[in-house]
Order: C-alpha cells, then structure tokens, then sequence
C-alpha cells in the first residue's frame, strides 16, 4: 500500500488514488479517482447526519453506503440506516477494518449547494473513515 | 420458461449518472434476470432477431418504449408476440396501444371523465385552426414532453413549423393535441405498482425561454441526469383519483401505471415508467390490500425493483 495522507473530498482530482474497499474480497485496496462530479441538488431535500460516536458523516439522501443490519451487508440509500446499523470504518494506521454501529442519525436540510461526487474506480472510498460509495 | 426481451442499447446512460439513478435506471432485462435467477426460475434473454423465428416460452417480458429506433422494431414484432403469448406477455395489447398514443388515451380517459380538454389535429392545417395563444400542442407520440411546445405570445404562431421541426419526432408529428395551457404551481405523478400507489407533486417551471423548452427548462442533459424540480410525496388528502386510477389497471390488466395530473386531470398515462427516486426521505402510499394510506422509508434497491418484480407477480411467475 502506497503512502496516504487525509485530504478534503472537495480536493480529489482524476488520477488521485485514495483507500478503498472491496466489498467482495473484504480487503482494504487503493482506487483510482477516475471521474468528478458536480451536482446541483434541488432545495429541501433531507440530508442525514450519521454519526457512530467516533466518527460521523453528512449526506444527502441520494448517496448510497454500505452498511450491516444483524449480520446481513446491505448497500442501499442513506436514509435507509437505522441508528444500530454497523458502518464499515477504516482504522487507517493499521489499514484494517472494523464495524461500528450507529448511535444517532440527524435530518436536516440541503441548502441548494453544489455537492461534488468523485468516482472512483471500483465505487468505494473512505469519507471520514466511513465506507461511501461514489 | 420465461423469455426476457433485452432492452435496446438507445436507453442506456453514461458513467456521469449518479449511482443511485444507475441502481433505479438499469436495463429492465437485467432487473428481471436478477429476480428469476434468484428465484431458480428458467429464463433466456432474447432480441429482436429471435421473433424472427418460431417463438417458444410461455410468458414473455420487455420493455418496448418510445425511442424511435426501438419503436421501429418493436412495433413490427409485437402483433406476432402478443398473439403467441397473449396475457401472458408485459406489454400486454391493451398497455402497448395505449403507450405513447395520447390521442387514444384521451378516448379511455374521456370515458372515466378525466380527461384535459383536447382537441385533436391530425395535419398541420388542421393544427393552424385551431392553435391560440395560450395553447399548448403535444404530438400524440412521445414521452418526457420531447414533443410538446406551449404558444404564449402572437410571435410564436408565426413559427408553429419550427417549434414541430424542434421535436423529437418531427417527421411523425401528427396527430396532435391542443389544449388550453393549464396555470399550476405543481404536476402530480400517481404511480400504481405492486398493489401500492405512490404520489408526489412536482414544482413545474414558469418562465420559459422558447416554447420546446415546456414544461420543464431542461438543458441537454441526459433523461436520468436530469436534476428536476423540487419534489415532496403527496400526502393523504392529495392523492385524489385513487377509485378512477384503480378501475384503468383493472380494465388495461396491467401490473403497473403511471399518471401525469394536473387539476384532477390526467395529461397522460404510461406502463412504464422512469423509477420514483428517493426525492424524499419518506413516500406516503395508499396499500390497495389494507385499503390504507402507509408510509414507507425510500429505499433505492426497493424502489429499482418495484416496477419489474410486479410484473412478474402479475403475470403470476414469482
């Protein structure tokens, strides 16, 4: 695994490689940033603060993760995760995966901004150490 | 043996589209493939080449919608498919005659007593009659208003030619409909699937640039990159039509509808349908089995599936 360093989303450019996550194989891998979108969402849209006590995340209720639900993976929408849930987080020192579960979800708002969405090669990235798809 | 027709190549989307819009928006046929394989049911994936031949199966399934290019095939094979496999085929005659023809649909809502008040031109002079300002013309073909132009200024009846040239399908324009331009804040769309049905109202545009840009100002972007208007579920009170829209899928047999709805009036109605994104965290839906309005968390994988696992239920296969 190559050196990494934390960076903002909004600075990911095509060519960049982040930390990623094959599903499948269970295994920590590098991607390549192959594509970077921005999209102008409709105002008042629901967005969902989900946070694990240890790390949190913002979305909108378009973006998709993975999570476990009583042992079972389920990728599918934000708004979907139930506080219990367990996310996929990467302790990035050791570079190995744990599960943590979800201890509170907050609904907020979008405020007509741009969100950018880069795209990864195999789909998957790391957003404050929580597993995102793309 | 169920006979899995693959969609054709003209409804795919690039690799810009969201992830959750490639989830809802993938290829009715794999949607399919996916059901049957998991639920150990035989299945081939045929196209257009393999009516040619002697037909075999005993259900058949496809998406057989309004791009030009499919509708050439599919219109020339349809006939020979329904009359091998009869009800037992998504389409069935009733929803694919009705698809894409708003002149005929408007005969069926007409009789249901909801219908927008239309008048039907079937040449260009005919349509010079009888466009006003304060019209709105749509070509009886057509989906995702491609065809469809509003006349708000006298200007506008100086170039009705190019505002037809302007549409998708231009050389097949006619018959039309005129209709009084209807001023709304929202258009409902009813969705009927899986004995649930779903509602939302969408902010329409004011203010457009050029009459082809009705109803939505949309730019190039493609069908499911398209960003849309502000949308919310409809709540209890909105939903409106529910006997009337229930007594269509009855009389047309067919698993799922969608109407466009303006003032209780339905502008048009489709077998199939673009997938209800997760616009909202929460759908309100009328269950057709309770007889009561429900509310469900909006769920991408649930929702890309609803349309094709209700076909198959229909049809009386899973």
């Amino acid at each position: 695994m190559s050196w990494h360093e934390r960076t903002s989303i909004t600075d990911l450019m095509v060519g960049d490689v982040v930390l990623s996550y094959d599903i499948n194989e269970e295994k920590i891998i590098e991607a390549e940033i192959i594509d970077r979108v921005e999209e102008l969402y409709s105002d008042g849209k629901e967005t969902f603060a989900i946070s694990t006590g240890d790390y949190g995340i913002n979305l909108t209720i378009f973006h998709i993760l993975p999570y476990y639900r009583d042992g079972e993976l389920i990728i599918d929408n934000s708004g979907t995760v139930e506080v219990g849930d367990e996310l996929i987080v990467i302790n990035e020192d050791e570079l190995s995966i744990i599960l943590q579960k979800v201890i509170s979800i907050e609904e907020g708002i979008t405020d007509n901004q741009v969100v950018y969405h880069p795209v990864s090669s195999n789909g998957y990235y790391f957003v404050n150490r929580i597993l995102l798809h793309d | 043996m169920v006979i899995v027709h693959k969609d054709h190549g003209v409804y795919s989307f690039d690799e810009s589209v969201p992830f959750h819009k490639k989830i809802l928006s993938e290829f009715y046929h794999s949607k399919f493939e996916k059901t049957l394989k998991s639920n150990n049911i035989p299945y081939i994936i045929t196209d257009y080449e393999d009516y040619d031949e002697d037909l075999v199966g005993d259900y058949f399934v496809g998406r057989f919608a309004h791009a030009l290019i499919d509708k050439e095939l599919h219109s020339k094979c349809f006939d020979k498919l329904y009359d091998y496999y009869g009800e037992k085929m998504w389409p069935n005659k009733k929803a694919y005659y009705y698809y894409d023809d708003k002149v005929r649909q408007y005969e069926l809502l007409e009789k249901y007593g909801i219908q927008v008040p239309s008048v039907t031109c079937n040449d260009l002079d005919e349509l010079l009659k009888n466009v006003t300002i304060g019209t709105v013309i749509k070509s009886t073909y057509g989906a995702g208003s491609e065809s469809t132009f509003y006349v708000w200024e006298k200007e506008h009846l100086d170039n009705i030619e190019e505002y037809i040239s302007n549409c998708y399908n231009s050389e097949n324009f006619f018959p039309c409909q005129v209709q009084e331009y209807i001023s709304t804040e929202h258009e409902k769309k009813i969705v009927i699937t899986n004995d649930e049905i779903y509602g939302i109202k969408q902010k329409l545009d004011v203010g457009w640039e050029y009459p082809n840009h009705f109803p939505f100002n949309y730019g190039d972007e493609h069908w499911a990159n398209r960003k849309g208007n502000k949308v919310e579920s409809l709540n209890e009170r909105e939903f409106g039509l529910l006997d009337t829209i229930m007594d269509i899928k009855t009389e047309l047999n067919t698993p799922n509808l969608k109407f466009d709805i303006i003032n209780e009036k339905v502008i048009e109605f489709t077998y199939m349908y673009g997938e209800l994104l997760p616009e909202t965290y929460k759908y309100m839906y009328f269950d057709m089995n309770t007889k009561s309005f429900e509310e469900k968390v909006v769920s991408v994988n649930d929702f890309a599936y609803k349309q094709s696992n209700s076909v198959l239920k229909h049809l009386g296969i899973i």
